[in-house]
């Protein structure tokens, strides 16, 4: 993080400035130290020197004074005048002179003042002898504090542009000083004067200069180190720290920025991380699952908790399954949420609790079902429509036959009508009258089919145009009411006519119903062969759950092969039989109409026939 | 031009009418000694096989040339003309169709039976005693017969 680099960064900075700051202060420690140490071997320099020139001094007074040779340098002193023997002469004619000892020790600091790096001495008083040995300002200041009793005064000064350590101590008088400073008004212990000492301070000032040169390159290097540790320290931290930083943004950049409601939960349904996308989906923060990890289950759709309960028992068993189940967000809504998981494991191989993924499908259920809908309608219409072609194509083959029929069986009576036309015409001409009575015949035969077919094409086309409202028949009824109107050709063949009692009552058009089964009982008579016996059963059997009625007879029968063709139009078995051939055509057409079925069943020729057909019209259903 | 052998025609035809128009044409065109008539397709089937009342082989000679027409009660002529060109025996009798039908359905079906010719009757008389003039010309005089 971000944070954390900082912190780094701050911290090493802030070692960096306490290291420095440490290492100043030792230094300037180390610098006093040294300072205070020069002043310190100064002052004892001068204290030394004082030490010795008070003893030479004090030498010289226990012996009354020294006796030099009067040079010009060394002048008999006028202060002494007084003094006896001042001036002496040795038997060799020698000029000798007592030499006091303030003056010897004048004499000696004047010698030490010319060699510059000597320790400098001065002897003064307030009320000197001489007025040579006048103190100078500083000294003037120690000799007054001499005399309020402090023993020695030392401090750095500068005199003639050269730093000196100057150190005063007082001068007490003894009785040899009484000899020349008695006439003073001095007593023995009083503080009559001082010696200075100077000591040069450059000598060690170079040394002390090295020595502190050393300290600050020790230092120096000291703190060197000590930033660089601190510097690569903090760098081997930053280094770690944006190694970490990049593999958490990684990690974060993976597992925030999804559109799916991602989490991993402890084995204890505690969340350990849940991605933001779980407010956008839920309306729930993801704080709010962090603190109450049930809150989970509470917003789940009550009739998906059972499923969903299941699948968290069966994925902590390690048998997650992919689940669908509806949560209510916080605003009421219903979402769709697609639920997949699976255990996940330390790389050690610990269970390490659920890794999730929720994503809403919602929209997507939505279009699903839109989908599917858009398809169930489409599936319907295509059906609709391949039923409308399948009527439509079937309407239209019926229509190529019948066309096809038509055609050909109302031109064959044309072709007889002009063919025996034009051979009468012939016949006529070449005076050949005796076949023109039969070819007249014919001719008004062929007109006569014509006509019929004509009548038949009209029949056949009503079906259909003309309908009457079904009504619910009484079968028994119509029955009969077809035999009597069917009776006179019924006792002319003979035929004994048998009707089953107690036939079902069905819907329908009852005076087509009542066609059909006229139709059917005048085939029955008219070919009913060489039967002795001729005999027709109308009845009614069960099959499933329809109601099949029948018209059996004991005639001729129809073949196998032919049980089909029989009832296409104008087709007949016999061509030499009446009709034009459209009585079956045309009652397979009323009850197809009814939405029922024709057949013929027969064991073959001779074997009789019965002619069966169904109803299906439901009571309400208009014929069409 | 005409040989010696009797030449026979079987005339297949459900209409009597036709029939007889047919017969009278041809007749006296003066090219047949024969013409046998049936009316529907399984009679023709029994007289090309030598089946039922058409056993007797000199009473019912094989024709040299089959006139059929297309709609028959029982079979109808198309399935008349599949069983003769299947047969061995009678595939290479000549089959003319001769019918009231001009549909493309009817003429395409009869020529990928084998039809070796298709007619249509035509309407008028003059034109229909000529077609039949002709067709017996060509097949039974010019046509070199197997």
């Amino acid at each position: 993080m971000v944070t954390q680099m900082h912190t780094i960064r701050r911290f090493a900075l802030l070692l960096a400035l306490f290291w420095t700051a440490g290492i100043l202060v030792s230094f300037l420690w180390f610098y006093r130290h040294q300072q205070q140490s020069v002043l310190d071997i100064a002052r004892a320099e001068a204290q030394a020197t004082y030490e010795k020139d008070a003893l030479y001094r004090r030498w010289a007074t226990r012996h009354g004074g020294v006796y030099v040779t009067v040079t010009d340098t060394s002048p008999p002193n006028p202060n002494l005048a007084h003094v006896p023997d001042r001036d002496l002469r040795t038997p060799s004619g020698k000029a000798l002179t007592l030499v006091n000892p303030a003056y010897m020790t004048r004499q000696v600091f004047e010698l030490a003042d010319l060699q510059s790096n000597l320790v400098r001495g001065h002897i003064t008083s307030l009320k000197p002898l001489r007025p040579e040995n006048a103190p100078d300002p500083w000294e003037a200041e120690a000799l007054r504090k001499f005399e309020k009793g402090v023993k020695e005064v030392s401090e750095v000064q500068i005199l003639n542009g050269r730093k000196y350590m100057r150190l005063m101590r007082p001068f007490t008088t003894e009785v040899g000083c009484l000899k020349c400073h008695a006439a003073q008004g001095y007593r023995v212990g009083d503080v009559r004067g001082g010696i200075s000492a100077s000591v040069p301070l450059e000598a060690h000032a170079e040394v002390i200069a090295a020595v502190i040169t050393g300290g600050a390159v020790s230092h120096g290097l000291l703190w060197l180190l000590g930033v660089g540790m601190i510097g690569t320290g903090s760098r081997i931290l930053m280094r770690s720290a944006r190694g970490l930083e990049e593999s958490e943004e990684r990690y974060r950049t993976v597992a925030d920025y999804t559109d799916d409601w991602e989490y991993w939960q402890s084995r204890d349904l505690s969340y350990r991380y849940i991605s933001p996308a779980c407010k956008e989906i839920s309306g729930y923060g993801r704080e709010e699952f962090y603190s109450d990890p049930e809150l989970m289950e509470r917003i789940i759709h009550p009739d998906d908790l059972a499923a969903y309960r299941d699948h968290v028992h069966a994925c902590l068993g390690g048998e997650p399954k992919p689940i669908d189940f509806r949560i209510v967000r916080r605003d009421g809504e219903v979402r769709c949420i697609s639920h997949i998981c699976r255990m996940v494991y330390t790389k050690s191989g610990v269970e390490h609790g659920i890794r999730a993924s929720n994503r809403d499908i919602t929209d997507r259920k939505r279009a699903e079902k839109a989908r599917r809908e858009q398809a169930l309608l489409l599936e319907n219409e295509v059906r609709e429509r391949k039923e409308r072609e399948t009527e439509l194509e079937a309407k239209n083959a019926e229509l190529e036959r019948f066309t096809y029929t038509v055609s050909h069986d109302l031109k064959s009576p044309l072709i007889t009508i002009k063919g025996f036309a034009g051979a009468v015409l012939k016949d006529i001409e070449e005076g050949k009258l005796q076949r023109l009575d039969g070819d007249v015949r014919r001719i008004m035969g062929a007109a006569d089919k014509m006509t019929s077919l004509l009548d038949d094409l009209l029949e056949l086309s009503r079906i259909g145009r003309i309908v009457n409202p079904p009504t619910l028949v009484d079968m028994n009824q119509l029955v009969q009411d077809v035999l009597d109107q069917l009776s006179g050709p019924i006792r002319q063949s003979g035929v004994e006519v048998v009707l089953q009692p107690g036939l079902p009552k069905v819907w329908g058009d009852q005076p087509r119903i009542g066609e059909v089964l006229q139709n059917l009982v005048e085939n029955g008579i008219k070919y009913m062969g060489e039967q002795p016996h001729p005999k027709i059963e109308i009845g009614a059997r069960e099959a499933g759950d329809v109601e099949v009625f029948t018209v059996r007879d004991n005639g001729m029968g129809v073949a196998e092969q032919y049980q089909e063709s029989i009832f296409g139009l104008f087709n007949k078995l016999d061509a030499k039989s009446e009709g034009t051939g459209i009585g079956l055509a045309l009652a397979r057409r009323i009850v197809e109409f009814h939405g029922g079925k024709l057949w013929v069943e027969s064991e073959g020729s001779g074997q009789g026939s019965t002619f069966c057909f169904t109803l299906g019209m439901a009571p309400r259903a208009g014929l069409n | 031009m005409i040989e010696g052998e009797p030449l026979c025609i079987l005339l297949v035809e459900d209409n009597p009418d036709h029939a007889e128009l047919a017969i009278r044409n041809l007749s006296e065109a003066g090219l047949v000694n024969r013409v046998f008539h049936v009316d529907d397709g399984e009679a023709a089937l029994d007289y090309l096989n030598s089946r039922g009342e058409y056993a007797d082989k000199s009473a019912f000679p094989r024709p040299h040339l089959v006139l059929l027409d297309l709609r028959l009660p029982k079979v109808d002529g198309i399935e008349v003309l599949k069983q003769v060109k299947g047969s061995d025996w009678l595939k290479a009798i000549p089959v003319v169709i001769l019918t009231t039908s001009a549909a493309e359905r009817d003429l395409a079906m009869a020529y990928s039976n084998y039809a070796n010719s298709y007619l249509t009757k035509p309407v008028d008389f003059g034109s229909f005693s000529d077609l039949l003039r002709d067709l017996g010309f060509y097949w039974l005089a010019w046509n070199k017969r197997p």
